[in-house]
């Protein structure tokens, strides 16, 4: 009797076992339409499995040739890669190009697709990413939480979480890429503060200048000690048109240095005051320049449309934490009738990566925004045109070789932003991107919150959303000294 | 809730069947923790019925205060790994203010319940218990239930199901007087193109029944209902604005009314994409899934002739801006004209409106005022030397003349005195220029 059970319940888990889809002779001319579109692209050698759709398919096999071949199957239109596997097979084929064959059957019918290729790049991509998540309405929020993921699986940890935090904004988790990992996060409202990270001590600073008020973008240079800071009013206001949605613009705004060993802030006549606007600042990668953003003061809205931002740079002493006394012209984006934001230099000093849109200073509503990248030995730019998607691509992020880039995409639906990832070779073309991997890739259907201000780094986070939570209803803030105001 | 009080009860039953007395305390407070973590506040229930038990079974005091600690620590202890504050921890999944009007409510129908459960057995009890529960709803009804409220919410209930005659014959916003009400009220008339025509027979809180503001403060139902005016105008900018804004502010940000206004609004202005991914939320929904897929379906949509051709940067909330543009990208817009028209008149801003009439109106609709109109610009042309020409120039009625001309007479009898005047004239523009007192 018990022999029998045992046949049976045996017999029962061979026919419900995931085997793969038969061999089929309906050969296609095409390659699958996969969700996310995995096709042809360069991915890290240690990158998460990129689960993927073959849409209105039953069952999938997938066949990875490379040096050797790896099978893989699904009894649904999901192929969800094991993680050891995936890892074993992308440490074997390093500076490999694989195959990937996907046969699927869709109402009783065999497909066998055209094959499509996955370069595995031999640099490896930074362990973690953090990334905002908000719902895209304009210019308010309610629930916001950064996440901090780990790149390698599908880990991810909460750092920030509003719901605990007075309901205040938080944003603009930046890395310094550093030997020693700084990081700065800013937590809005009554008890919220700058929290600054280092060396796993994290503290909450209040940088509030006179003028304008807390500081918002900005970076932190390699030792920890110093970050430059914009400090701006910044307006919303809508467009009319039907799928312009929303503009921001600052009614003014200057750059700040910041001390955070001696805990001053300070600033020079070159790069505030009310002639000019300066924004989006950030540190060159042997830190002894600060690179932003800079148009003529104009009254807006009237004259938004009329703001371009040219980058500049200005000499930083690192030692003494000293503004040069000359400001130079890096890029004329006014000459282009463009508008350059969010300058990042790569950590090995040869390129830097903005955001160019046709006006203003707020890339990621304008559907026109696209990434282009300065040779800083030649000053020729490279316009991405194989990077760039038909919306909005903005917010990006270098990981530390300088190999990887991620930035926040709207290509997919013009509203609703995700992570994409691209590779620099060392000659320095940029690939097709891909969406960051997650293991049910459904989740950016069903998600109605963007996926913002994404940044790559290699050490996790020293605190996470409790420990926010403790430092904003209980630390008090150090107070810096503001001496913008004493500069002339 | 139901179920929450149900796998509480459950447990209990499981809790006192239980004969051992030491493995069922122990039973006890594993349950409890065990029951927050699967229910979340309504696990007091359960903590209440044993104490209930044991108190009245058994005198166990001590016990009680235990469990009634530990039911009093699982929130807090727990609140960090939930994310939630301490009073969210007690509380969840109840939200402030959306399920339950106040919090109180919640838990004195659970405790009535509990305490019917409890004394169940001989028949007097059962009446008792029977009561308890009757006394604790009404008040709790009493309590919680707004009638105002109600109305404001059977408006936009009828208006969101297209039952334009329905809001346009409820008479509870006569008597409530609300914002909403006066807001479904316009957008009816204006649906059924008698916007003027009806606009002085009903309570209006000046240009606020037109238009409702939006910002982070006015709450998502207002947000939400505030796309339908605008919709109805063409304003696709400002109506997809306040419906994100609106699902921003939802509970759990997820609203089916609002996707399916943002797959509209996405549909017309041709933004195929952002539809299909608003669609994709409401596809395995039992009452939108059908009406989600055939709506992506439909490319072509008679409202997008009324979308805006030019580009202009404007303050939400900015009802002249948006308007204007709107009209000057489209002169046959006559909801938008209407709209505009009844904003200056309800303003009172006389001046406004003889500009708008002559800008907007006169070149394509001016050969049939409204009688609204005709009233309005009676007050206008009063100023002007050659008026009497005028008043023919513009079409307006001997019927309106004579009756303008009545009202003055009457008005300087009365001296300014508006309670002679209101029934025979309470309905005419006139009575609300003078009479009606604007909160700016």
């Amino acid at each position: 009797m018990i022999k029998k059970i045992l046949i049976i319940i045996l017999l029962f888990l061979a026919l419900s076992c995931s085997g793969p889809v038969p061999d089929c002779n309906k050969q296609l001319s095409s390659c699958p339409v996969l969700f996310p579109d995995y096709t042809d692209i360069t991915i890290p050698c240690n990158i998460a499995p990129l689960n993927f759709y073959v849409k209105g398919s039953d069952r999938i096999s997938v066949l990875v040739k490379g040096k050797s071949e790896y099978r893989f199957s699904s009894r649904s239109s999901l192929i969800e890669f094991p993680l050891k596997k995936w890892k074993k097979m992308l440490e074997n084929e390093k500076g490999n190009i694989l195959d990937i064959f996907v046969i699927a059957k869709s109402n009783g019918e065999c497909l066998d697709y055209l094959p499509f290729k996955w370069t595995v790049a031999m640099d490896s991509i930074d362990h973690y990413l953090s990334y905002r998540l908000i719902e895209p309405a304009y210019e308010v929020w309610n629930h916001l939480q950064i996440y901090e993921r780990n790149l390698e699986n599908f880990d991810t940890h909460l750092l920030g979480d509003n719901d605990i935090a007075g309901h205040s904004c938080i944003n603009c988790h930046t890395s310094n890429h550093g030997d020693i990992q700084t990081t700065f996060m800013h937590v809005r409202g009554a008890n919220g503060g700058t929290i600054y990270s280092r060396n796993g001590v994290v503290r909450k600073l209040d940088m509030k200048t006179e003028k304008y008020g807390a500081a918002v973008y900005g970076e932190i240079e390699g030792s920890g000690r110093y970050g430059i800071f914009t400090t701006a009013l910044i307006m919303p206001i809508l467009h009319s048109y039907r799928t312009e949605r929303l503009e921001v613009f600052d009614k003014k705004s200057d750059l700040i240095l910041v001390d955070f060993d001696k805990r001053i802030v300070s600033s020079s006549p070159l790069i505030s005051g009310e002639e000019f606007q300066e924004t989006f600042p950030c540190f060159s990668s042997d830190y002894n320049k600060i690179y932003f953003c800079r148009a003529s003061h104009l009254k807006q809205p009237d004259s938004t449309r009329k703001m371009h931002y040219n980058l500049y740079s200005i000499d930083f002493d690192k030692v003494k934490g000293r503004l040069g006394d000359k400001i130079n012209l890096v890029f004329d984006a006014e000459e282009k009738n463009k508008s350059v934001s969010f300058p990042k230099c790569s950590p090995d000093g040869k390129y830097i990566l903005f955001s160019v849109s046709e006006y203003g200073t707020f890339p990621i509503w304008h559907t026109d925004t696209d990434l282009w990248m300065m040779n800083l030995a030649t000053g020729k730019i490279d316009t991405l045109n194989n990077t760039n998607g038909r919306y909005s691509d903005s917010y990006h992020s270098w990981s530390s070789n300088s190999r990887w880039i991620v930035f926040a995409s709207k290509r997919d639906d013009r509203v609703y932003g995700r992570p994409y990832f691209a590779y620099v070779d060392d000659s320095g073309r940029v690939s097709k991107p891909f969406v960051l991997p997650l293991k049910d890739p459904e989740s950016y259907l069903v998600s109605l919150k963007s996926y913002n201000i994404p940044e790559l780094y290699n050490t996790p986070e020293a605190y996470n959303a409790v420990k926010l939570k403790k430092l904003y209803y209980k630390a008090d803030k150090e107070i810096f000294k503001n001496i913008t105001s004493e500069i002339k | 809730m139901v179920i929450g009080v149900t796998s509480a009860v459950w447990m209990f039953v499981i809790y006192s069947s239980i004969n051992n007395r030491v493995l069922a305390r122990i039973a006890g407070c594993v349950f409890v923790v065990l029951l927050y973590v699967a229910i979340g506040a309504h696990f007091i229930a359960f903590c209440l019925l044993v104490v209930l038990y044991e108190l009245k079974n058994h005198r166990a005091y001590l016990y009680s205060v235990v469990l009634l600690i530990i039911t009093m620590s699982a929130p807090l202890l727990m609140a960090d790994y939930y994310c939630l504050t301490a009073k969210r921890a007690f509380f969840y999944p109840i939200i402030d203010g959306y399920m339950m009007q106040m919090h109180f409510s919640f838990l004195a129908t659970e405790a009535a319940i509990l305490i019917a459960v409890f004394l169940g057995g001989t028949k007097i009890k059962q009446w008792a218990a029977a009561s308890i529960v009757i006394v604790v709803t009404i008040a709790g009804l009493l309590l919680s239930c707004s009638m105002k409220q109600e109305s404001v919410l059977a408006a936009a209930c009828e208006s969101y199901f297209g039952h334009n005659d329905k809001v346009a014959g409820m008479q509870s916003n006569e008597r409530y007087k609300t914002y909403i009400g006066a807001y479904y009220k316009n957008l009816a008339y204006a649906q059924q193109g008698k916007l003027p025509d009806e606009l002085m027979n009903h309570y209006q809180p000046a240009y606020h029944g037109l238009f409702l503001n939006i910002n982070e403060n006015v709450g998502y139902m207002q947000a939400m209902f505030s796309t339908d005016a605008l919709v109805e105008c063409g304003d696709m900018a400002q109506a997809q604005h306040s419906a994100m804004l609106a699902m921003t502010f939802t509970p759990h940000q997820r609203s089916s009314r609002m996707l399916r206004k943002l797959i509209d609004i996405s549909m017309i202005n041709g933004d195929y994409d952002l539809a299909e991914k608003f669609a994709s939320q409401l596809e395995h929904t039992i009452f939108h899934g059908q009406w989600a897929r055939e709506r992506v379906k439909v490319r072509e949509n008679g409202k997008r002739a009324f979308l805006s051709q030019q580009d202009i940067l404007f303050s939400p909330n900015d009802w002249y801006a948006s308007l204007e543009n709107l009209i000057e990208s489209n002169p046959a817009n006559k909801t938008a004209i209407d709209y505009l028209l009844c904003f200056d008149l309800l303003d009172k801003n006389l001046g406004r409106f003889k500009i708008d009439y002559d800008k907007y109106y006169v070149p394509v609709f001016g050969s049939t005022p409204a009688k609204i109109y005709q009233e309005a610009l009676m007050m206008c042309l009063d100023k002007e030397e050659s008026a009497k020409d005028m008043i023919y120039v513009y079409n307006v009625s001997d019927k309106v003349c004579n009756e303008c001309i009545d009202f003055l007479a009457r008005y300087e009898e009365s001296n300014g005195n508006g309670l002679p005047l209101k029934e025979k004239f309470g309905k005419t523009y006139w009575f609300y220029y003078y009479y009606a007192q604007i909160k700016k």
